[in-house]
């Protein structure tokens, strides 16, 4: 028996944006501040919304079921202990919840290799930052996807493989036969572009203003 | 050049840490950098990263079978009891925090202290370590502490504080949050005597249940300062302690004893089992 099956399930994730009735996406509420003040009733929405999402990244991160149940559990405990942190400003709670994610899932397969764990949270991650302050979570969200879809496909195949499945560098390179410099550049880029086109809306409104 | 060379290694450096593909010399290096990097580089990064990763996910065409029903309803319900225990047990900052020392070493026996208890504590060493009070925690991040240890370890425990008759805890409550498994805790006490610390000292005792229950685990020395109602005292056990069962506040001589005649015992919390 399952909650959500097939196509539905990646959908979910999409909560995060409702199509209005012009076409435009609406905002949709954000859930974990609720959890930080204490809404247990915003629990169960954010397993429904964000389910789905942290579910198709520990199925590929993990080898087997028993990881991946063992892991989805410690994502959402983290969830719930980091609620506090996340602030609607800077990230869309999906990239939050994203992140929070990877990290557990990166920590635990550092851990299955017996390599050093991932370093805690950056010092300045939480550190205000005025050129980051008129982003806004929907605008984010979707310029990541706009990014996706610019993407040469070669390099969105692997950021996807890196970022998605969990795959080492070294494995992308075996699985698409590129030479390891090659798969690192790749994704550099991705990378670098999308950290430069979600900083790039700042600049804009600073002209604007 | 050498400026194209630098970032081009900056960016791969960073790209290494987003994707978790730090090696330690990596991570070394990274660390090294980030000083000349602009603030918030590093978090940026890995906001980068985590947008990407969401939208992939988001536009997957083929994605894994979902989570059981039955897994989803335990993730519910564990987070419900955390955020339920969050919100009880939310702790209000604007208790004191007050710094807990370990008490002075000597030699005496739990036996012989009695008759000595002068002589101890005239030949007192304080413990190199601590001749200087650590700097007092901000009450936040004190509470935040108590919360995380609620809420992060199931087996963690809390203990009410029981005044017991002695005067200097007529009317104090509180309680106490231990985990075992971090081996921290949090005192939390209200109503408590300020003391007088060039003359004398409230003292931690944590009895473990593996251990000779004469002997408990010294916890330190910690003040009460005058005008608080409340204070926060941090715990750092510096013995393990395996299994506390009992935490006990005593009044003793300024610096603390090794071994307490339990003449003047000011808080009691106990387990019940």
């Amino acid at each position: 028996m399952t909650t959500r099956g097939g196509g539905e399930v990646v959908r979910a994730h999409l909560a995060l944006m409702a199509d209005g009735a012009g076409g435009e996406r609406t905002p949709v509420e954000p859930l974990l501040p609720r959890i930080a003040a204490g809404d247990e009733r915003a629990v169960r929405d954010c397993v429904t919304r964000y389910g789905p999402l942290v579910w198709s990244l520990v199925r590929r991160w993990s080898p087997d079921g028993t990881d991946a149940e063992d892991a989805v559990q410690e994502i959402f405990i983290d969830l719930w202990r980091t609620a506090a942190r996340y602030d609607v400003s800077r990230t869309s709670e999906a990239g939050w919840v994203a992140m929070i994610a990877r990290r557990r899932l990166i920590d635990r397969a550092r851990r299955r290799e017996r390599l050093p764990v991932l370093e805690s949270m950056p010092d300045d991650f939480d550190v205000a930052n005025e050129s980051e302050r008129d982003l806004d979570r929907e605008w984010r969200a979707e310029q990541a996807r706009a990014i996706l879809r610019e993407l040469p496909a070669s390099q969105r195949r692997m950021l996807e493989l890196s970022l998605v499945h969990g795959r080492t560098h070294d494995e992308i390179a075996r699985e698409t036969e590129t030479p390891l410099g090659t798969v690192k550049s790749h994704i550099r880029r991705g990378l670098q572009r999308a950290r430069d086109l979600l900083a790039a809306r700042t600049t804009h409104d600073e002209v604007e203003a | 050049m050498q400026h194209g060379m630098e970032d081009e290694r900056i960016g791969e450096l960073l790209m290494q840490r987003a994707t978790g593909a730090s090696s330690a010399e990596e991570a070394d290096a990274l660390s090294r950098l980030r000083p000349a990097l602009p603030p918030g580089e590093v978090a940026r990064w890995e906001r980068a990263a985590a947008e990407l990763t969401a939208a992939f996910a988001a536009d997957d065409p083929q994605p894994p079978q979902a989570m059981t029903t039955a897994l989803s309803e335990s993730i519910i319900a564990t987070g419900e009891r955390l955020v339920r225990a969050q919100q009880r047990q939310s702790t209000p900052v604007t208790a004191a925090v007050v710094p807990i020392v370990p008490a002075r070493s000597n030699l005496m026996a739990w036996s012989g202290w009695m008759a000595a208890a002068g002589l101890a504590l005239w030949f007192a060493v304080p413990r190199n370590s601590t001749t200087t009070a650590p700097s007092p925690e901000p009450a936040r991040t004190v509470g935040m502490l108590r919360d995380s240890v609620l809420t992060a370890d199931p087996a963690s425990t809390r203990l009410a504080w029981t005044a017991t008759a002695d005067s200097s805890a007529v009317g104090a409550s509180g309680d106490v949050v231990w985990s075992g498994r971090a081996q921290r805790g949090v005192m939390r006490i209200a109503g408590l005597q300020p003391n007088d610390r060039r003359r004398w000292q409230y003292q931690l005792w944590i009895f473990d249940e593996s251990r000779d229950q004469k002997y408990p685990v010294d916890g330190g020395v910690f003040d009460v300062p005058a005008g608080q109602s409340e204070v926060l005292v941090p715990i750092d056990a510096r013995v393990p302690v395996s299994n506390a069962v009992t935490f006990a506040v005593t009044v003793e001589p300024a610096g603390g004893v090794v071994v307490s005649t339990r003449e003047r015992i000011a808080l009691l919390a106990q387990s019940k089992s």
